[in-house]
């Protein structure tokens, strides 16, 4: 009986012990959450920022894994960049490239960091799809609004570089919480004929699908068009919002969602 | 001797701390001046403010490169642009007598890495959102007035990350 007792007294010492010290560990992380759909060209990276509040250095960190990916990915680098201050925590970036193998789309709903090579802990990171578009007809001419402070609009001039003359019909994002609005292309309707070589200028809105709403945003417009009575779609490079403009009201905001 | 001493000690007190302190004046503070050559400037808004977006600031990185990414890591930081050649004093009087802000940062950063397209020669800029105002100035000098205008680009805090790219 004694045995036993003794027995039972040691396994809890042990979870206590082990429980703590993962805690000790790992400390208190949390993460902003995204809403992004990120559609690159075949042979680019994925360039992906994951903005995290610590009340640690994270000097333990020995790597990280996307769980629900780890199969697809080809190649993955990242940093652990260290930020600003922000009242009793830390701001880093875990800034990520990665490239998928013959996948050709994948979700990210989760990041894995692993303390000291032993100790794993996932966290939460709002959603981003990730895909490859292999035709690419739009490309963005002089400069590209790649990251904007907040979800007000977008704005680009593209040239047509494929060898035919497209009628488009539609521009849409495919984000959870964002569509697009007042889509304008040369200040007319989305409705346009564009020829081979043509540069035209794009502009739309972004409105709010639902009172929910992400920290941060990755938007790739989808041009849904008509070639030869055909109907197809093409993407133009991705965009991010709101990692650039991290406000007080921001950060406070992530750190209540844990 | 004793009688110079206190002489030259006179002189001094009498003329010149006057002179001293008047060369200590604020600039364009002419109300009292005797002899001194500063001018004063009279600032006149004719329009404004109306928000011009997304205005070119400054390149980040140096030179162009083919680059599939670009990181970012200092504060990013906006501000006061005055055209039509103005100098510093010109510049000095539109700020502070239509209380314009000098600059505008950024409150909390860390680093980001943004995308660019490798197959073209790019650079990383930095443009901002700017209230723009149109203004008289008057530069009296000896009763001699001389009249400019600008264009007074007043920062905000909307700050944009662009990737540039030679065509």
């Amino acid at each position: 009986m004694i045995k036993k007792s003794f027995l039972i007294f040691c396994t809890l010492v042990s979870f206590l012990i082990l429980g703590c010290q993962s805690e000790h560990i790992k400390g208190f992380i949390v993460f902003g959450k995204w809403d992004g759909v990120y559609v690159a060209k075949k042979d680019d990276p994925f360039v992906l920022n994951f903005i995290l509040l610590s009340d640690s250095p994270l000097t333990n960190v020995t790597s990280i894994d996307f769980p629900e990916i780890s199969h697809a990915i080809e190649d993955m680098q990242y940093d652990l960049i260290k930020g600003d201050k922000y009242k009793d925590f830390q701001l880093f970036n875990i800034a990520v490239n990665l490239r998928l193998k013959e996948t050709n789309s994948a979700t990210l709903s989760k990041i894995t960091l692993i303390f000291d090579q032993k100790y794993k802990e996932t966290f939460p990171i709002g959603q981003i799809k990730l895909a490859v578009d292999e035709k690419g007809i739009f490309t963005p001419q002089n400069e590209y609004v790649t990251a904007y402070p907040n979800t007000q609009f977008f704005q680009a001039k593209l040239k047509n570089i494929s060898k035919h003359t497209i009628q488009i019909k539609r521009v849409t994002v495919e984000n959870t919480y964002l569509q697009t609005k007042d889509v304008k292309i040369n200040d007319k309707s989305e409705k346009q004929s564009v020829s081979p070589n043509e540069t035209i200028n794009m502009y739309f809105t972004l409105a709010e699908k639902t009172e929910q709403n992400a920290h941060f945003y990755i938007i790739t417009p989808k041009i849904e068009y008509e070639l030869a009575g055909e109907a197809s779609s093409t993407y133009i490079d991705p965009v991010f919002y709101g990692v650039t403009n991290l406000t007080k009201e921001k950060l406070d905001d992530i750190l209540k969602q844990n | 001797m004793k009688n110079l001493h206190l002489f030259f000690l006179f002189f001094i007190l009498v003329f010149i701390s006057p002179i001293s302190s008047l060369a200590q004046k604020p600039q364009g503070d002419d109300s009292d001046c005797i002899v001194c050559g500063e001018a004063t400037y009279k600032v006149t808004k004719i329009s404004g403010p109306s928000l011009v977006t997304e205005k070119f600031q400054t390149y980040l990185t140096s030179a162009w490169a083919y680059s599939d990414r670009y990181v970012w890591s200092e504060t990013t930081t906006t501000t006061l642009q005055i055209t039509g050649g103005a100098t510093f004093d010109i510049t000095e009087a539109i700020k502070n007598q239509l209380n314009l802000s000098w600059s505008k940062s950024k409150s909390y950063s860390v680093a980001i890495q943004i995308p660019a397209d490798k197959n073209k020669y790019s650079k990383l800029g930095l443009f901002g959102d700017f209230n723009k105002y149109y203004v008289k100035v008057v530069k009296d000098k000896f009763g001699q007035e001389t009249t400019s205008h600008h264009d007074a680009y007043e920062p905000t805090s909307t700050h944009y990350l662009k990737v540039v790219y030679k065509n």
